[in-house]
This record gives structure tokens, sequence and C-alpha cells, in this order.
């Protein structure tokens, strides 16, 4: 049962969950620690993600990673929208934020149901090599996931490291009334922390598209999972959102492997359970107050 | 300062003729409600009813200043041991429902002091994953539950509730019983903990109150509602399925709360009326109703933030200044 | 004259931090006893470790004879040691008469069901409650703000308040964390005054300030603790001549005002 040849598989699958899971949480971990806003709305980003890569991958015959990336950036263009006229009105307010968000995630769903009705579609794969690397298979459509998710976060790292409006969304999630006497404008930092979540929940969401399927309702699992990984890492916190990501993906593709979906669920579940009783702040976050 | 008015201010609620005349005349027009309106709109009432009892249930929770996301699971947990002992054991309704009640406060008794060790934000996420592990052990335990199906053609609590109008006045005296005891209990002097564990732990702590048991007593309590209402809507709507227990579910409880007001108990019970028959009264756009659903919440919260209770108190508090202002 | 509060090699540490460390005394009955040092002296870590706030690391507390080393906070307020808190610690949205009505729970358990079900026992027996809470505000000065908002008070006002809603609980001994903490001298003086005439009433007083001035006229006793220890303890009249005491304080911060 442990050979090389399934446990790499297991390996490589894993890595590919984690992957995406790391995009959909930072984005998800990045509004709260900025604007304080658990967005309920998040999925719904990555569902829209799917269907704008599918209407120009497949409707417009573009490259692929030409559409993924325009569809990357249309998302998070047209989720300015969204930022202006509702998310401001509630940053800092954890509890209307929370409800309002929920609201947003509903309207988006069913807006959605309305548009492209409630079926199942599948994104036609862009990709049909499969290599062999030692005794491993890979798929050329996993190596171009993988490739993708690696280098948008490599790029976020950057971003969020090196730039000044990287530094000064880290100072806003360390202390918002310190950031606001230096000077800094929260409006626009807001404003781009948003357009960086939301993108990279669609890229994400146009992955799980070419790797899964896509319906109106497909953005429950992606927001699920970004639950589970910010818990496991720590709210608000980036590297914790990279390391439970990558705990939740190889664990998953472990389990379930050996021991089917239901009880891969049922230890995320568990082992969450026991972080938040035993560090409710997360593996890498840090208390509150 | 007289003491009369400290008295109408602390120790026991005022009461004003107006507020009992308002609440008997809702109380006279819900009893002719389902003659005024028959059919669809009599369901649709005994829903919020029986709504009206679970976001009660949430509502004391909220009291104590914590948000459950696992509220729905233990509806679930009554409306399922209710089920099926009704169809595996042939017991009567009311053991099943009293059965209902006791398996959603028991789990709560259980789970709480666990839980409740967390507070803030962290106790919504451990609740959250509460739920979702109920509703995978809903899914998974097919031989008992039958699955992702769940379970149809449950029978009513007895041959005469088939009748809508029937089961309406079952939940009337069902969710006025609630409203009636949580009036009381918000109200009473272990309202006046709850109210105090809310505002400071610590104070209430030092003063005397034993912060941890009310806390695990008013999560049960809550809990027990939520079961007490799975088990009589498991029996009225006929069909149980983990989807009807699901975390979108407690989200709903949450924003009754939110929308209606949290700081009465009016807030769950309009929030209900609210949430419950405004997507049915949508029903004519079908295709839009949720969006509309959406939007009109995000519409609330963006322009009420103590909710549609709030509203109505300016509403009445500017009319009363106006009639003051008249006087002089 | 025994022994109201007896405290035993009382000691905590966090981590390596030991934050206090061996320290003993008694208060005795109808006595007020000072706990002072200059500010991170462990003067209220020791204040939560005596009123269950903190379990101890290493020590006993004995309070009426009885150990209650350990128990939690709810539990010695119901047997009559009742603390206050050093930054204000009050219910912001609930009124004056409110917050003294929760704070006499402390004192007495309502009858839960007479309460829910407005009994007649019940009404009659909080007519009585409410009688002496009014008592109580006006000796204190705050019969006239009973439904004022906590949060809206004055901070003077909010100290005076947390201070009734101790009282209302009819402690058999309070602790007292910095009670005329950034209160003004007329301010101060009038609490050192309430707190004479809550001893003279019975009730034994601990006191936790830095400020000697305040506590060398109200205390009979004082316990100075630096750097977690127990520097030394007597007669307040003594204390305040030991070189050792003004040395700590000179070497810190020189209180005089």
């Amino acid at each position: 049962m442990f050979t090389l040849p399934v446990l790499s598989q297991i390996v490589l699958n894993g890595i590919t969950l984690s992957a995406i899971y790391i995009l959909v949480a930072l984005g998800f971990t990045l509004i709260f620690g900025v604007m304080r806003i658990i967005n309920f709305a998040h999925g719904e980003f990555a569902m829209l993600g799917g269907f704008a890569l599918l209407f120009l991958y497949s409707a417009l015959n573009l490259n692929f990673f030409v559409a993924l990336l325009l569809a990357t950036l249309a998302v998070g263009a047209g989720s300015l929208v969204l930022e202006k006229f509702v998310y401001r009105r509630f940053y800092q307010r954890e509890m209307p934020g929370m409800i309002a968000s929920l609201g947003l995630s509903i309207a988006l769903i069913y807006g959605s149901v309305v548009l492209w009705g409630t079926h199942q579609r599948s994104i036609p794969s862009a990709f049909s090599g499969i290599y062999k690397m030692g005794p491993v298979f890979i798929t050329a459509e996993r190596i171009a996931v993988i490739g993708v998710c690696v280098a948008s976060l490599l790029l976020f790292y950057v971003v969020l490291k090196y730039t000044r409006m990287g530094l000064a969304m880290r100072v806003i999630a360390q202390d918002r009334a310190t950031a606001e006497a230096q000077g800094i404008d929260t409006t626009s930092i807001y404003r781009y922390a948003f357009f960086i979540s939301t993108a990279m929940a669609a890229l994400a969401g146009g992955l799980i598209g070419q790797l899964f399927s896509l319906s109106p309702f497909m953005g429950h699992m992606p927001l699920v999972k970004a639950f589970i990984v910010v818990i496991l890492g720590g709210l608000g916190s980036i590297p914790g959102a990279a390391v439970g990501g990558l705990i939740l993906g190889l664990g998953e593709s472990f389990v379930s492997t050996f021991y089917g979906a239901s009880a891969a669920q049922f230890i995320s579940f568990g082992l969450i359970i026991v972080i938040l009783l035993f560090r409710p702040e997360g593996l890498l976050g840090r208390k509150e107050g | 300062m007289s003491m009369q008015s400290i008295r109408d201010g602390a120790v026991s609620r005022p009461r004003s003729p107006v507020r009992w005349a308002l609440a008997a005349a809702l109380a006279a027009f819900l009893l002719v409600y389902p003659f005024l309106f028959r059919g669809f709109l009599t369901h649709i009432g005994t829903l919020v009813l029986l709504t009206v009892i679970g976001a009660t249930g949430f509502h004391l929770i909220l009291r104590i200043g914590l948000v459950s996301l696992g509220h729905a699971a233990f509806a679930g947990v009554g409306g399922y041991t209710s089920v099926l002992l009704m169809m595996n054991y042939g017991l009567p309704w009311i053991v099943c429902f009293i059965a209902g009640g006791v398996s959603a406060a028991l789990m709560a008794l259980l789970v709480g002091p666990v839980v409740l060790r967390l507070k803030g934000v962290y106790f919504v996420l451990i609740t959250f994953t509460f739920g979702e592990i109920v509703r995978l052990v809903f899914t998974d335990w097919q031989s008992l539950t039958g699955g992702a199906n769940g379970i149809s053609r449950i029978p009513p609590p007895w041959p005469a509730l088939l009748d809508t109008t029937n089961y309406y006045y079952l939940a009337f005296v069902a969710a006025a019983a609630t409203v009636a005891f949580s009036y009381r209990l918000l109200a009473s002097d272990f309202g006046r903990k709850m109210d105090a564990i809310r505002e400071s732990e610590s104070l209430a702590e030092a003063n005397g109150i034993p912060v941890f048991a009310v806390k695990v007593a008013v999560f049960a309590i809550g809990c027990t509602l939520a079961g007490l209402q799975g088990s009589l809507q498991a029996h009225f709507i006929r069909l149980i399925s983990p989807v009807s227990y699901s975390f979108q579910e407690s989200l709903n409880f949450l924003v009754m709360n939110v929308v209606g007001g949290t700081h009465s108990l009016a807030g769950p019970i309009v929030g209900a009326v609210f949430l419950v028959a405004l997507p049915e009264s949508l029903r004519g756009w079908v295709e839009y109703q949720f969006m509309i659903y959406g939007i009109i919440l995000i519409v609330v919260m963006a322009t009420l933030p103590g909710g549609l209770v709030e509203l109505w108190q300016n509403v009445v508090r500017r009319i009363g200044s106006k009639i003051s202002r008249g006087d002089r | 004259m025994s022994a109201v509060l007896q405290v035993k090699g009382l000691g905590k540490t966090f981590g390596a931090l030991r934050a206090v460390d061996n320290v003993s005394f008694d208060v005795g009955e109808s006595e007020i006893v000072g706990l002072i040092g200059p500010n991170g002296a462990g003067k209220t870590t020791a204040v939560n470790l005596m009123s269950g706030a903190l379990k101890p690391s290493t020590g006993t507390v004995h309070f009426r004879g009885e150990e209650v080393t350990g128990l939690p906070s709810h539990r010695l307020a119901r047997r009559g040691l009742i603390r206050t808190f050093q930054a204000t610690n009050l219910y912001p949205e609930r009124t004056v008469y409110e917050t003294v009505y929760v704070g006499s729970f402390a004192a007495r358990k309502p009858d839960f069901w007479g309460s829910l079900l407005l009994t007649q026992a019940y009404r009659r027996e909080s007519d009585d409650v409410r009688d002496r809470i009014m008592v109580l505000l006006d000796e204190l000065g705050l019969g006239a703000i009973a439904h004022a908002r906590a949060a809206d008070l004055p901070y003077g006002y909010q100290k005076m308040l947390g201070l009734a809603a101790a009282l209302a609980g009819e402690p058999r001994l309070i602790m007292l964390d910095e009670p005329a903490a950034g209160l003004s001298a007329e301010e101060a003086d009038r609490i050192s005054g309430l707190i004479e005439g809550i001893r003279n009433r019975g009730v034994s007083v601990l006191v936790i300030d830095h400020n000697m001035r305040f506590m060398a006229r109200l205390c009979h006793r004082m316990v100075v603790l630096h750097h977690g220890t127990e520097l030394t303890s007597g007669p307040t009249a003594e204390v305040v001549r030991d070189p050792r005491v003004l040395e700590a304080y000179l070497g810190t911060e020189y209180v005089v005002a």
C-alpha cells in the first residue's frame, strides 16, 4: 500500500489541492486581517472566476493562460464595484459586515443561476499530455495548475513583503489606529487589498473549474476550505494560511486515498476542534487583545 | 428621583397599557389568521411560527454575547431524534417531541462545556465546525438517517394534523409558549445575570455570578428550543435531509436576529417573519426571489445597524416627541 | 482579634517570570490593611490570586477559617470576599441601579422560579432589595443618577459605582484595587472617608495602591511588595519610616502626590 508510486501520487495530489486552498485562503485571511470582514461571499468570487474563464477560453477561444489572466483581472476589477457600494460601509464592523457579505453571497449565487442556470459545466481540458517522472505519472494539467499557483503565490509574497502598499497592509492589520495616525491612506489600501483578495479567489475558481466542474453553487467548497485553513493557521495570519493550506491539502489527499473522502472531512473538522480548543489563535496566529 | 420610576426602570419592565394592547392585538390577529388567509398563506404562517421558536433560542444565546453557527445542527438532532423514534419505534408524538428537545439539550450539555471555553469570533468558528461535523454524521450514517436523501413521508403528529390549519394552531401554541417563557426569562433576575455576563464577564464573576454555569445553562436552553423546532418542523414539512440543517440554516438564525434587532426579544420574531415570509412572498418572481432577498439583507445592514426593531422604536420615539411637543 | 484573611507563601509564576513570590500576611476583623508597592511590584497579580481570578502556583489562602485557595471568584464572592477592579470595569449599558442590583447577587440567591413567575413572595422580597439599594446609593451620592447608564458617567462616579456594586454584595472582606487611581485630591479624600465608614460597619478592607500618602493615612497595617516579594510589613507608622521602603520607592518613582 505504501509504495513509492502511491505515496508520491498522494503527495502530488495533495500539493495540487494545497496550492488551490492556499490561493483561496490567502485572500480570505487578507480581508479579515486588514478590513476585519469575514467575507462569506469569498467563494462566489471563485465561482465568478470560473465562469469568466469558461467564457474567455471556451467561447472566445483565447489561449488558456491569457484567458486565465484576463478572467482573474476581470473579476478583481469588477469586484471593486461591490467594494465601493457594499463592503466599504462595513469595514471594521465584524458582525454587520459578516451578514452583508452573506447577503451578497446569496445575491451573486442566484444572480448566476438566472444567467447560467443550475447545471454543472466543465471547462474543456486545456492540456492533454501525461509525463512520467521516475515512478510518478503527472498530467500536464496538474503541472500547469501547480505552476500557476506557485507563480501567483510568489507574486503575492513579493507584493506584500517588498512594496509600500504591502507594507501598509501589514501595518493596518497589526494596528489600524497607528496606521491612520501615520497618515496611511486606508481607503486606497483597502481597495488594493480587496482587489488582490478577489482576484486570487477568481484565479482559484478558474483552476477548480479546470480540474473539477462549474456551477453557481460551487463557491461553498472553497469557502469552507478557506475557513478550515484559516482556523488551522490563525485568522488574519498570512504564513498561517500557507501552512494551514499545506496541512489540509496533503492531509486530505492522504486520508481520502486510504479511508475515503468523508473520513478526510471528519478528520479535518476534528483537527480544527482540537486546535481551536488548545490554540485558538491558530498554529501561527498571534493572540488577540 | 422617585422610587416608582426606579422600580419601573430596573426591577421589572414598564408595563404600559399600550404594550399589552399591542400584544393582545397581535395574539388575536394570529388566532384568526388561518381564517383570513387560507391555504398557502397558512402554510407560510405555520413556518414563521415554527421558525420563531428556533430564532428565539438563538436570541437567548446571543444575549450572553455568543453567536452559535451550530444552531441548525441542534435543530437537526431534535428533528432526526423525533422522526426516528416515531417511525422506527412507533412512539406517540408527544414523547417524540419531548425527546427532540431533550436530545438537543443533552447534546448541548455535552458540547457546551467544551465550546464555551472559547469567546468571540473563535466561538463562532468552533460552533460552525461542530455544525459541519453533525451534518456529516447525518449524511454518512446512511442506515439510520437515509444519507443525503434524508427521510421522507414522515407521519404528522396525529392524523388530524395533516390539515395545515390545525398544525398552524399547534405551532402557535408552541411559539407563544416559547416567547412567553423567553420574555419572562430575560426580564427575570436570571436575565440580569445574562446581561451582566454579556457586558463584563470578569465583573459578573466578581459579583458572585457563576459565569460559566450560566453560559452552559443558556446554551442548553437555546439549543433545546432549536431541537423542539426541529421536531415540530420535521413532522410539518414531512421531509428531512442534511440540507435542512446546514450551516446556511444556522446563518439564517443569525440573520433573523440581526435584521430584526439583537437587543430585544422582538428582534428574532420580526426577523423570522421577514426572513421566512419575504422569500416566499417573492415567489411570483421565482428566479429573482433569492437575489432580491440577498440585496435586501445588504440594504438593511447598511441602513439599519440596530435592525428593524430599532427602526420601529425610532418611529415611535419621533411620534412620541411630536405629541409631547404638541401638549406644551 | 482573629484573622479574616490569612495568606501563606502565596506565589505565581508565568513561564520563567515570578510575578509574586512567597507573600504572607493576615487581615484581621475590622482592619484596613494596605498592600503597597511601586508599579510592577505584583500587587494586582496578588489580588487576582486571592480573589480567584488566577490560580496560585504556591501557597494557601484561608478566608474566615476555611481554605479557599484556587476557588473561582464567584464562589469567593458568595462567601463574602469581594474585589473591585483597578481599571474601570463596569457593565457599560446597565444603569447605576441595575449595576448595583447585580452586585447584590453575591449576598442573596434570587429565587429563579419566583423571579420568572413574579410570585407575591418574590415581589415583596424585591421591594426590600430595592429599598436597601436606594439607601446604599444615597449614602454613596449616587441616588440622583440611579437611572444613568454606567458608560455615560464621569470617571469619579464610575469608580464610586464599582465600589457600590461590591458593597451591595455585603462583603466580609473587600479588596479594593487602586480605589483612588486617577481621582482628584478631594475625590480621593472622599474615598478615604468611605473606606473608613465601610470598616466601621465591621467589614475588613484590603487596599491596594502605590500612592504612599493616601495609604499612610488610611491603613492600620501595610504589606510592602517589591519585585513580587514581600519587602516588609507591619503597622503603618513603622513601615513608612523603614529606609528600605523609601529606597524601593525612590529607586523607581517617588510618589508624594
